[in-house]
């Protein structure tokens, strides 16, 4: 039923498109990133901007696949932080503020991935908790230094216990047990694999297919140049 | 409100590109390894084999994900297996050339007679905070 549905949507989708009717969907400017036109994405150390300080470590496990995904070479991420540890670039701080031209020298990459943790908490108030990431992305050029695309995502999950009716006391416990368990283990992982798909992949406002992508260079329609509409 | 539900449902998978690359690269069980390696320095043997077994996969199935053999050869060399390392390296430049620059460094740096040079990956440099120690 499922299935059902998306199919029949697609449909309704593709029919507003073929018929021309359909207003242009948002999209970002890409003049920059289309001139830059990277094949290789280096994922710099993240800064971490949030109280959490196991953050960035924890983080980096979930950003390679859904950059890589969009059709990109992704330099090996554990392999190329301690390189630059090695090479005493390895703090974020450092490296957020040097060169990018820099990166570029030593890794030969396209393009480098800066993401600042913002906000990476759980907070409990009253008998609800709620975990927050929030993540900006910045892509420069490796040869230029110049930005050429930026996102940033902020998501929020608040578990809701089965509210099955009847007695209130109940589900008021149903409630904070719900609260309890989000407090001790906070769904920080799924939660900025949600936040990387959607800043990677998000029509108009994502990274345009990469040379590995059968889309690569055919989704100008989606992903334009020109002013911000 | 249906025909709303079918319009977000297809705009969401449209949205994240789902359709784009119907097998993708293999990545296996990598990111999760990862995750669990960054937590707990013993975890690296588990870590190392999610490597294998995504590569090996990638391999067979000519969907080889970036940066995956390199990842494991780095690991390799972590444990002091500096041959079995230098041919992953050259696997994943010959794979992926926009890597291969950075390979090739590493591999001459890895070639270096000892004490020519100062190594590009030093496994031997003592890990910064919270990294998992070799």
């Amino acid at each position: 039923m499922q299935m059902k549905n998306q199919i029949g949507g697609g449909i309704f989708v593709i029919s507003l498109l073929a018929s021309g009717c359909a207003v242009t969907p948002p999209s970002a400017d890409y003049t920059s990133f289309r001139a830059a036109d990277p094949r290789s994405i280096l994922i710099v150390p993240v800064m971490n901007n949030s109280v959490n300080v196991n953050a960035a470590e924890n983080f980096l496990s979930t950003l390679a696949p859904p950059f890589a995904n969009r059709g990109y070479y992704v330099f090996p991420a554990y392999m190329t932080r301690r390189v630059m540890e090695d090479d005493g670039i390895g703090d974020p701080g450092l490296v957020h503020s040097a060169p990018t031209t820099r990166l570029g020298e030593i890794f030969d990459c396209d393009a480098a991935l800066y993401v600042v943790i913002e906000r990476w908490e759980s907070k409990t108030v009253i008998i609800s908790t709620s975990t927050t990431v929030d993540l900006s992305y910045v892509l420069r050029s490796c040869r230029t230094g110049d930005e050429i695309w930026r996102n940033r995502q902020t998501l929020t999950y608040t578990p809701q216990s089965q509210n099955s009716g009847g007695d209130p006391l109940v589900n008021l416990i149903a409630q904070a047990v719900a609260a309890i368990a989000e407090k001790a283990a906070p769904s920080y992982i799924p939660l900025a694999q949600q936040a990387n798909l959607q800043a990677a992949a998000t029509a108009g406002f994502g990274l345009p297919a990469g040379p590995y992508s059968p889309a690569y260079k055919a989704d100008g329609g989606v992903f334009r140049s020109g002013p911000v509409n | 409100m249906r025909v709303c539900t079918l319009i977000a449902c297809a705009a969401a998978s449209a949205a994240l590109g789902g359709c784009e690359t119907p097998k993708g690269f293999a990545w296996g069980q990598y990111e999760q390894a990862l995750y669990r390696y960054s937590k707990t320095p013993q975890a690296r043997e588990a870590y190392e084999l999610a490597l294998e077994q995504a590569v090996d996969l990638g391999r067979r199935q000519n969907r080889i994900a970036p940066g995956l053999q390199a990842e494991l050869g780095f690991v390799r060399l972590e444990r002091g297996d500096t041959s079995g390392a230098i041919s992953l390296f050259q696997a994943e430049a010959q794979s992926f050339p926009e890597s291969a620059r950075f390979m090739n460094q590493v591999i001459r740096s890895l070639s270096a007679p000892a004490g020519a040079d100062r190594p590009a990956v030093d496994p031997a440099t003592g890990p910064g905070q919270a990294q998992p120690v070799t």
